[in-house]
């Protein structure tokens, strides 16, 4: 009996340095990659709580701004929330535990973070959102939605009055989200501003996801056949949209289908494939997590910033995409020199 | 029937055996904990450790309620959503009250009316825990989304913070409140009638219906009490947020049941003392912590957490099957 109590005592002890073990793997690759500030200057810290990092466009702006905090030297840490509100917090906390000079978080729930953001405040730490406005927080890093939507709208005005279209318009929106209700404003407010005959046919939520949008697409269609434009707010919406379209036996030289975001493969391949896809407004995600990090050098100089630091947006088109991306083997890279031609500062 | 045998077949021979496991588990614990600082020293700051405390008493809190409900041979998995709904109606309450005490209550008593509904559900419908408490924490988790369109509530008095994020001397609130309760149901599992009946329903139920012990009756009050405690971290989760979030304590259960599994209750039932869950949840809370500060992808995190689940489960099949030898032996 006394051998089993030592056998069973062994195994616990040993399952759970197992446990321990997986840290120090885990934790040799993190320590050697973050353990460098002790030697020489002191570097600037930023700590960034991302939302959700498993989604293409917040890979792409921790990609911008891993690349601008290596050009510039500064010691970037990002933690993912995975969508959990106190998940964000704890990594949160724990960042303010290392004591990091700026903090900058993309809200999983703007209206969550009044707490650590005052914890922050009284360590002293200043705090940067992204995408969305939080109370106590310096700055705001992002594009400007409103004028995002107006430039797609003012693009197809124009493009509609070449081609001689009469714009029977469906919209794939997410009324759930103030980003996207502003993208549609913009978007309406180009339209009313522009004196051309239009028809906004139906306003449907496709939640933001292609499936969804294709689903409510489809109903939209059987509804209104007559529909020849589709605005969505993510690339996603729109591909969704003209999905249903395609399935509905339309004919698509018909369409025109305007996309928001262009953040990866989905806008790019959309866009080049010469289809319906005719244009979208692209938001540039990698330099937003270049202006996460340069509004975190200023800030940490104590410069004053503006309430919003705006990213650039511009209308890509198959025509001047080139001008924007470069092929380098079978991946689009961006040209970052062009975006940052587009900032007006 | 002598109950005085029975106590101590359950207190004092199986405490003796069971002490050689808490041990174990302190010893993990402490090489844990010196891993940890070797590979960032700033793990063993006053500030980090009282985050981990604070962090990791949010799942102690329910898992006070969870270690008395498994003992009793049952398992709640409704006590995420529990989070989420309970979090969204003290918020709720607390901007059409403007009263934090009124919005406690009120969430303590949703929290009761919750582990009710489970407690009927196993006894009077006899549907077994697992299904039982699937199905409840899908609605449970549905009422928190059609109630609120799946948007957050945000408090609108800013002193309801200080629930989650205050301080009484070096403490945090949550902490203070989790030794507290742990001093209280210490005392209650192990040094009452009431916590001796736990342990009889959870080691033979048969038995303990036979000795004349109201079984169904002592089985709603647990889960009542069980989900009351998932309401009070929930409320102090909310105060960390200043928000009720619907989609609050996804996968909470999960996290809650293998920090108890690792401190040694046994999914049968009937075996593992507080204090083992205790360490247990220890365990978790300084692995997650130690992951965030060691700036590891989160990725790595899910892969740690099932691990230490799988792990936690196997532990206790092992248990289980060296305890059966051992009593076996002890009745020879």
């Amino acid at each position: 009996m006394m051998e089993e109590l030592t056998m069973s005592k062994i195994r616990t002890i040993g399952s759970l340095v197992l446990a321990g073990a997986l840290m120090v793997l885990a934790g040799t690759q993190a320590f050697a990659a973050g353990g460098q500030e002790q030697k020489g200057e002191k570097k600037l810290v930023v700590g960034y709580v991302v939302n959700f990092m498993s989604h293409e466009w917040y890979q792409n702006i921790c990609n911008g701004a891993k690349d601008r905090a290596g050009e510039l030297g500064i010691d970037l840490r990002i933690a993912d929330a995975n969508l959990d509100v106190a998940k964000q917090i704890s990594a949160a906390e724990n960042f303010i535990t290392q004591k990091v000079d700026v903090l900058v978080l993309t809200p999983v729930d703007a209206k969550a973070m009044g707490p650590i953001v005052r914890q922050a405040e009284k360590a002293g730490i200043p705090v940067i959102t992204e995408s969305n406005v939080v109370e106590g927080a310096k700055t705001y890093v992002g594009i400007s939605n409103q004028t995002g939507g107006r430039k797609a709208g003012e693009w197809f005005v124009q493009y509609a009055k070449e081609k001689g279209i009469e714009p029977k318009i469906l919209i794939v929106g997410l009324p759930n989200f103030e980003d996207c209700r502003q993208r549609v404003a913009g978007f309406k407010e180009a339209l009313a501003a522009s004196g051309i005959k239009y028809e906004i046919k139906q306003e449907v939520d496709g939640q933001g996801l292609k499936e969804k949008a294709l689903a409510v697409s489809q109903d939209a269609l059987t509804a209104h056949p007559d529909v020849n434009v589709i605005f969505g707010i993510n690339d996603d919406s729109t591909t969704g949209g003209m999905a249903a379209y395609k399935a509905a036996g339309l004919d698509e030289s018909k369409l025109t289908a305007i996309g928001f975001g262009f953040e990866g493969a989905v806008g790019q391949g959309a866009l080049l494939s010469g289809g319906p896809y005719k244009a979208a407004l692209a938001m540039f995600p990698n330099f937003v997590g270049v202006g996460i990090v340069d509004a975190a050098l200023a800030i940490s100089k104590g410069e004053k910033l503006p309430a919003h630091f705006e990213t650039p947006t511009t209308v890509i088109t198959a025509a001047n995409f080139n001008t924007f991306y470069t092929k380098s083997g079978d991946k689009n890279v961006m040209n970052y020199e062009s975006i940052r031609g587009l900032m007006k500062k | 029937m002598n109950k005085k045998s029975e106590g101590k077949r359950n207190g004092f021979s199986l405490g003796e055996l069971l002490s050689g496991e808490q041990a174990s588990l302190v010893i993990a614990l402490a090489v844990l904990c010196i891993i940890a600082t070797i590979l960032t020293p700033v793990f063993l700051t006053s500030t980090n450790i009282m985050n981990v405390l604070r962090q990791t008493s949010l799942i102690a809190i329910a898992g006070i309620g969870m270690v008395q409900i498994i003992l009793m041979g049952e398992i709640d998995l409704s006590v995420g959503s529990t989070q989420a709904l309970v979090g969204v109606f003290s918020v709720w309450v607390l901007n059409a009250t403007g009263s934090i005490p009124l919005a406690f209550v009120a969430g303590l008593a949703l929290g009761a009316l919750v582990g009710l509904m489970n407690g009927l559900l196993v006894t009077k419908a006899k549907i077994n825990s697992l299904i039982a408490t699937l199905g409840t924490m899908a609605i449970i988790r549905g009422v928190a989304f059609v109630s609120t369109g799946a948007v957050s509530i945000q408090a609108k008095i800013v002193e309801f913070e200080t629930l989650g994020t205050g301080y009484i001397g070096p403490f945090p609130i949550p902490v203070v409140m989790t030794l507290i309760l742990f001093a209280i149901f210490y005392y209650i599992l192990h040094h009452t009638a009431f916590g001796r009946y736990i342990y009889a329903i959870g080691g033979n139920v048969n038995a303990a219906r036979l000795s004349g012990l109201p079984v169904e009756r002592l089985k709603i009050i647990v889960y009542v009490m069980g989900s009351a405690f998932a309401a009070i971290s929930a409320m102090v989760l909310a105060a960390r947020m200043s928000s009720g979030q619907p989609n609050a304590g996804l996968g909470f259960e999960l996290q809650v049941v293998a920090a108890v599994i690792l401190g040694g209750i046994s999914l049968t039932g009937g075996v593992g003392t507080l204090t083992g869950a205790f360490i247990g949840m220890l365990i978790l809370g300084v692995l997650n912590n130690a992951l965030i500060l060691l700036n590891v992808s989160s990725f790595y995190h899910e892969i740690a957490r099932g691990a230490v689940i799988i792990l936690a489960v196997y532990l206790d099949g092992t248990r289980r099957r060296n305890l059966q030898k051992k009593l076996i032996k002890a009745t020879e």
